[in-house]
């Protein structure tokens, strides 16, 4: 099943899609386990401070008065929960790559028979394994301190997973292209406070000025917070279904950039 | 295998030309090296022989896959040692083996075979538990040298296979490259600043300078090049304060090592015989207290080469 070389001409072995998928999921899990061995000794203190800036805002807007009813506790708990999950994997990656980059890892990467999406899904798993437990803490310490209504459905964790995709491939483009570790940091903020501020995450939709309830359909996190939101409600529609697409649009052309458009190698 | 023609680069928007229309070929089965000062271009051409970097000009090819159109292509043949592996940095030794063998596409019970006799033959069974980013320079060399030869490439790519690590294991390492170039056909290309260790494998180098290849050609040839057929290492005893002065009066290039210790290249023994006359004509026959003839090395090639140059 290997490639060899005959007559002077390379042959490349025809593999069946069976094999394929079996090729790429054993690559995926190894590429797994290099990015898992980074963290490996100090699991426990990632899996701790994911869920403390989202806790510690909600605490902070009960205290402040700004959550009076249980609808706008639900609003703010789940924007903050889908503001983690969409931030998270993306700063992640874009640090990670940044850094690979920095080390020249890439000189051996790009040497494996590895694609650049199993590598990008590998570093995503890690990080999203520990944002996920963090946000469902998160998701259950506002339903008991705020009570609000929460129906736990099979459409939570999907779009979970898919917020934690949707801005991947942004993370992959700001790593590639950035000429360090810090400039990716800089560029990170900058991403975080727009995605914050200018769409209705946090912020209802109705309390944005008119230009910004435009401009926030630019980003993932307005369909992702939408969709999330209305799944905690069970309200599973129409409604639901469009704005998960839409995620999912994003997801892909994102992914698609990184993986097919960006030039990863360095100059 | 590898036919590069009129590859360019430069960086910096231009301003710093790396390799500047560099065309060559590589044959199956070879030992190739790349010769050159430090900056002088040999890292990038590797670099954008195995699709690492993308050239601004030429073409690549691998047997009849263009490189450039398709890099991923090499990743079944190619071996490369980078200088660092940062990427499993977190690993420990086995399980970084362990874990290109199997990115590589080999087999788990053939990686473990593989991994655990590469440890064996180079020591490395002491810190086969140790993660790679606690090891020392040579000792992460080692390693990465390791990972190159794992999943049976048909090319491997050495740059400066043999820097910090002790002599014991250098040797091994170039027992290593010897025995997979002949046993296993496996062509070799290395990037090597130890010209004298090198020499005993090389078959054909390309001296780089400028971004430009200056030589290319066997090492016999270029050998050759010097224009000199002879060296003879010359050491004056120490009662000869002025030896040098005598030596350099006469038309030929001396290297002196230290005060009594030089060493001279000539084309022929009729040139050695007016030397030797002279310096024991005005020293006296007590003068010279060893003599060695030797022809010319891979290193005396080299730094003749450049001192040409004026470098």
């Amino acid at each position: 099943m290997r490639n060899t070389i005959s007559n002077g001409k390379v042959m490349m072995a025809r593999k069946s899609l069976f094999q394929r998928i079996q090729i790429a999921i054993s690559n995926y899990f190894h590429l797994v386990f290099i990015r898992w061995a980074n963290i490996r000794n100090e699991w426990y203190f990632h899996f701790l401070m994911t869920p403390l800036i989202p806790i510690g805002l909600i605490v902070f807007l009960k205290f402040a008065g700004a959550v009076r009813t249980p609808a706008e506790a639900l609003y703010v708990t789940a924007g903050n929960t889908i503001m983690s999950l969409i931030i998270g994997p993306m700063q992640s990656m874009s640090n990670d790559l940044a850094l690979n980059k920095e080390r020249r890892d890439f000189d051996f990467l790009a040497l494996l028979p590895i694609s650049r999406l199993q590598l990008i899904l590998a570093y995503t798993t890690v990080s999203t394994i520990f944002t996920i437990p963090g946000m469902l803490i998160t998701l259950f310490i506002g339903k008991l301190w705020f009570g609000f209504p929460m129906e736990f459905n099979i459409f939570v964790p999907v779009i979970m997973l898919l917020s934690a995709l949707s801005m991947v491939g942004l993370g992959v483009m700001i790593g590639v292209n950035s000429k360090s570790i810090h400039h990716a940091n800089i560029v990170n903020a900058i991403i975080t406070a727009l995605v914050t501020f200018m769409s209705p995450v946090l912020v209802q939709e109705n309390h944005l000025p008119e230009f910004l309830r435009y401009l926030s359909k630019l980003f993932p996190t307005t369909y992702s917070a939408k969709a999330f939101r209305l799944a905690l409600n069970g309200d599973i529609g129409r409604d639901m279904y469009l704005n998960l697409l839409i995620l999912l649009g994003f997801t892909v052309a994102f992914l698609f950039i990184a993986v097919k458009k960006i030039d990863w190698r360095s100059n | 295998m590898y036919k590069i023609e009129h590859l360019s680069k430069s960086f910096d928007k231009g301003r710093i030309e790396a390799n500047k229309d560099i065309s060559f070929e590589i044959q199956e089965g070879e030992i190739f090296g790349f010769l050159g000062p430090n900056g002088a271009g040999k890292t990038t051409l590797i670099k954008q022989m195995i699709g690492l970097l993308k050239p601004d000009k030429g073409n690549i090819h691998f047997y009849d896959v263009d490189v450039l159109k398709n890099p991923q292509t090499l990743t079944s043949f190619v071996g490369y040692m980078p200088q660092k592996i940062g990427a499993l940095r977190d690993l420990s030794v086995k399980e970084a083996l362990e874990i290109t063998g199997k990115l590589k596409g080999c087999k788990s019970g053939e990686v473990k075979k593989e991994v655990a006799s590469l440890i064996e033959e180079f020591g490395l069974k002491k810190v086969e538990k140790s993660l790679l980013k606690n090891l020392s320079g040579g000792q992460s060399r080692l390693v990465a040298f390791c990972t190159c030869l794992i999943g049976n490439p048909r090319i491997i790519f050495l740059d400066e296979p043999t820097n910090d690590i002790d002599p014991v294991i250098r040797k091994l390492i170039w027992e290593k490259i010897l025995y997979v170039n002949k046993q296993q056909r496996v062509t070799v290309v290395l990037v090597t600043h130890n010209v004298i260790e090198a020499e005993k494998i090389l078959e054909k180098v390309a001296v780089i300078n400028d971004a430009q290849i200056q030589y290319i050609g066997t090492v016999n040839d270029f050998k050759h090049m010097v224009s000199y057929e002879l060296k003879a290492t010359i050491e004056f005893s120490n009662d000869f304060e002025n030896i040098q002065e005598i030596c350099h009066r006469t038309d030929y290039d001396f290297h002196f090592i230290d005060n009594h210790q030089c060493s001279v290249f000539v084309k022929n023994e009729a040139e050695l015989r007016t030397i030797m006359d002279t310096i024991l004509y005005k020293a006296g026959f007590n003068a010279i207290e060893k003599f060695n003839l030797s022809f010319p090395t891979l290193e005396d090639a080299y730094v003749s080469l450049f001192k040409k140059e004026g470098k």
